[in-house]
């Protein structure tokens, strides 16, 4: 479990002299095997939130929690940062070595695991990550959502409880994406936590809970299909809803209203079809 | 008018020779908005760098206005990168000068503009993009990652191209920058009469931005025609597994069902719009 | 000519040469290089060649493909052999106005042009069977009783590792920024030493940038996968030696050995 207890966070800002609070007195709680969308617009304090999950953000005030370990407490740091994995926005910043197997093996180098331990760990995740075939190979030569399944091993491999994608699918193509969520799917199947920050909505419509930031506080946390019938509120925002659900909502103010949200062309066509005969 | 006729390029890499584009054929006219779409290693970066000759083809011509532009007795090469400009994907990494304005400058500069013609280009051009004018004297390494954009835009538009080539100008911009820079890009196409190419991977900025869409897939252009005629064709889109945007999915299926939508719908108050005039449907 | 360099790179194999212990396979090279120089007649050469026509015969790599690395350094040597031949005291071979060719000279030149070229044989048959990781690998292990006197062995093989995976990266970025900027009229080609130094400016400055953000990132990113220095690392590669190790080691003085009784007998 992730707690954040009051917690606030701030920087310097070089150019004003001031300090800018990008996380402001926000309390929240994500249970392990949650599947979590968090939604913003840039600026919106999402990233420096997540960062204080796994200790590089250190808050300036209140508290995270997790799994009961503090995040300010130095002793537990690694204990921590093993258990919160992290994948960033570009592939090509977070893979070190020339070699998939020996970057996949890096975490849990630097954790002290022993070599046999490490050989099955960096087996099992790149098999998690359907790469197992590229073990060989050097990352440089692989396509952007291969790299980001490479990275997501990596942090795999040292079996952490939460997974989080900090904007992970941005520069990805749409075949990359794809695989990067079908993987991430799968792995909350099978229990792992994933924290997944995005600025796709129909990427975020897929998790079981989506939370909306602005201005450093929680705007909205529910179900997606809650979030994304408050189409005026997500446009106000500067964020949208998926298509589906925004033909839907346009349809209701005109007076056609088919039922519950839809998030998906499918879910529309079924309700509509429902609604119209 | 560009003119593709042809157009092959291989890539030789030790024995292995890959065709990157294969017999490519596209007319763009003046003032038209082409879209060109396809997955990564598709072949579409490789063919608008033959736009503005900085590949050079194996086989096959480019004609700007009729001028082969690799025919350097006809044309010089600095004249085509003048008149065709390219702005590559992620444009604000190439940024450099001190100042904005120095920088949307370089490109006039380097084709011997004077100072007075300088300054009236990079106002015009920042001024199309949605740059404010308080901003042209801040260093373009202090601008947020959509300004950053706009300024590289501009740094092209600065040439006052015949033809712009924007190579994704919209990833990895949250949904709001995305839809502004898209607006802008239009904007750029009305107010200068010039014709663009926008190169995406996003179905959805495409369709409801381009006059004509292109689908480059494996080297080759398999279709070329309006949105209404590729749409029509999902079946082969989701072959090359591209993206139909939502909208298209669900009229297309209303579409099975027997409800007569018109081809031309790719927005969805359009769409609702169309929905609300034409189903018959019981209020409540 | 950047292609023709084998020095520094990889051919993939799975030969009993490709899988010698790394550190072996560099302390080999070393003895092998000491040696080239210790030699002073040209049967002394000998030893080392059948040794190293026999290494490359079993490790698989193509004979072109070595000497392809010779290529590059052909101008080098041409000029070397030139200054050889001219300026060596001697028996006049024939003249060229003031420019007397040796016999001596001729002898000389041979002489170095086969060492220059058995050097680079050798040093290129390291790299290229063994991967840069293996390599980085064999020297930290090398080194590591240097870390006693606080030399940062594990730091300067991360080092290596790092610009090793990021190198292909930064040439395609170059290269993208180079493109980037000749499509705004930039010209890197025309102009005088000056015009061209200034003419780089425009790929520089992205360059470093980017760089430096990267570097950021990567920082960010290690220190989320919990790397804190080599204290309590593990490897997942371990290095082992094996028989094979101990046989390269017994041939390599044997050879040693060779040379020494060849060079006894002729001088």
């Amino acid at each position: 479990m992730i707690e954040a207890k009051e917690v606030s966070f701030s920087y310097d800002d070089e150019e004003t002299n001031t300090q800018k609070i990008v996380v402001d007195k926000l309390s929240l709680t994500i249970n392990k095997g949650e599947f979590v969308a968090i939604l913003g617009h840039n600026g919106s304090g999402k990233s420096s939130l997540v960062k204080l999950f796994n200790c590089v953000n250190i808050p300036c005030a209140g508290k995270v929690y997790v799994d009961r370990l503090d995040t300010t407490d130095e002793k537990v740091l690694f204990d921590i940062r093993s258990r919160v994995g992290m994948v960033f926005q570009n592939p090509d910043n977070q893979l070190v070595a020339t070699i998939v197997e020996e970057d996949v093996a890096f975490g849990p180098e630097n954790l002290g695991v022993p070599p046999l331990e490490i050989r099955k760990r960096v087996d099992d995740a790149l098999k998690a990550v359907d790469m197992y075939a590229y073990i060989d190979a050097a990352p440089h030569n692989l396509s952007g959502g291969q790299k980001q399944r490479i990275a997501i091993a990596g942090i795999l491999a040292m079996q952490p409880e939460y997974l989080i994608l900090d904007e992970s699918t941005a520069m990805l193509d749409p075949m990359g994406r794809r695989e990067v969520m079908d993987t991430v799917k799968r792995l909350n199947r099978q229990g792992m936590a994933v924290i997944l920050i995005t600025h796709y909505m129909e990427e975020a419509a897929q998790a079981d809970r989506v939370i909306v930031m602005e201005e450093g506080r929680i705007f909205m946390d529910a179900d997606p299909k809650k979030v994304f019938s408050k189409v005026e509120e997500m446009k106000s925002l500067r964020l949208g809803v998926p298509q589906a659900a925004e033909l839907a909502y346009c349809l209701k103010k005109g007076g056609l209203d088919i039922g519950e949200t839809v998030l998906t062309p499918e879910a529309f066509v079924e309700a509509f079809q429902r609604r119209i005969q | 008018m560009i003119e593709i006729r042809h157009l092959t390029h291989t890539y030789t890499s030790g024995i292995h020779k890959t065709d990157a584009i294969r017999d490519v054929n596209l007319t763009i006219a003046d003032g038209e908005l082409m879209g060109i779409i396809g997955h990564t290693g598709s072949g579409k970066s490789t063919l608008i760098q033959h736009l503005n000759a900085l590949l050079k083809p194996t086989s096959g011509q480019v004609l700007l206005d009729g001028v082969d532009i690799f025919d350097s007795k006809a044309i010089a090469l600095k004249e085509v990168r003048k008149n065709v400009g390219l702005v590559f994907q992620y444009p604000e990494y190439q940024l450099f000068e001190e100042t904005v304005y120095k920088d949307i400058a370089f490109a006039p500069k380097n084709y011997g503009c004077s100072e007075e013609e300088i300054k009236e280009r990079v106002l015009a051009a920042a001024k199309t993009v949605g740059l404010k004018e308080n901003l042209l004297d801040k260093s373009p390494f202090a601008l947020s990652g959509g300004q950053k954009r706009r300024v590289a835009i501009a740094g092209v538009l600065a040439m006052n191209p015949k033809v712009l080539v924007l190579d994704e100008p919209a990833a990895g911009l949250d949904p709001f920058g995305r839809e502004k820079i898209l607006y802008e890009v239009e904007k750029i196409r009305a107010q200068r009469g010039i014709s663009v190419v926008l190169v995406s991977h996003s179905m959805e900025d495409v369709a409801a931005h381009a006059d004509r869409i292109a689908v480059m897939h494996d080297g080759e252009m398999k279709m070329c025609g309006t949105p209404a005629e590729i749409f029509a064709q999902d079946q082969v889109l989701e072959e090359m597994r591209l993206d139909v945007p939502q909208i298209t999915k669900i009229l297309n299926a209303l579409r099975k069902m027997g409800i007569a939508v018109p081809e031309d719908i790719f927005k969805v108050q359009e769409a609702a719009d169309w929905i609300l005039q034409n189903v018959p449907f019981t209020k409540g | 000519m950047l292609k023709d360099i084998t020095l520094g790179q990889y051919f993939p194999g799975d030969s009993v040469v490709h899988k010698a212990d790394p550190r072996m396979k560099i302390l080999i090279t070393l003895v092998f290089l000491i040696g080239l120089f210790t030699v002073k007649s040209w049967l002394g050469f000998l030893p080392v060649l059948v040794f190293t026509v026999f290494v490359i015969r079993i490790s698989q790599v193509p004979f072109w493909y070595v000497l392809k690395g010779l290529k590059a350094i052909a101008v080098l040597i041409a000029i070397t052999g030139c200054f050889n031949i001219f300026l060596t005291e001697g028996t006049v071979w024939f003249q060229i106005g003031w420019l007397k060719a040796t016999y001596e000279g001729l002898n000389l030149a041979g002489f170095m042009l086969v060492r220059i070229c058995m050097l680079i044989v050798i040093t290129s048959m390291l790299t290229l069977t063994t991967t840069p990781i293996m390599l980085t690998d064999g020297i930290e292990s090398l080194l590591n009783p240097l870390k006693k006197i606080k030399v940062p062995v594990h730091e300067f093989a991360m080092m290596m590792t790092i610009a090793l995976r990021f190198i292909p990266t930064i040439m395609e970025e170059t290269d993208k920024i180079m493109k980037a900027q000749s499509a705004r009229g930039a010209d890197f080609e025309s102009g005088n030493l000056l015009q061209r130094a200034k003419a780089m400016i425009p790929i520089l400055v992205p360059l470093f940038i980017s760089a430096f953000r990267r570097a950021d990132e990567l920082a960010v990113a290690m220190e989320c996968r919990c790397y804190h220095g080599d204290q309590n690392r593990t490897k997942l590669r371990q290095l082992h030696f094996s028989g094979i190790d101990a046989l390269a080691a017994v041939f390599t003085l044997l050879v040693l050995v060779f040379q020494f009784v060849i060079e006894g007998m002729t001088l």
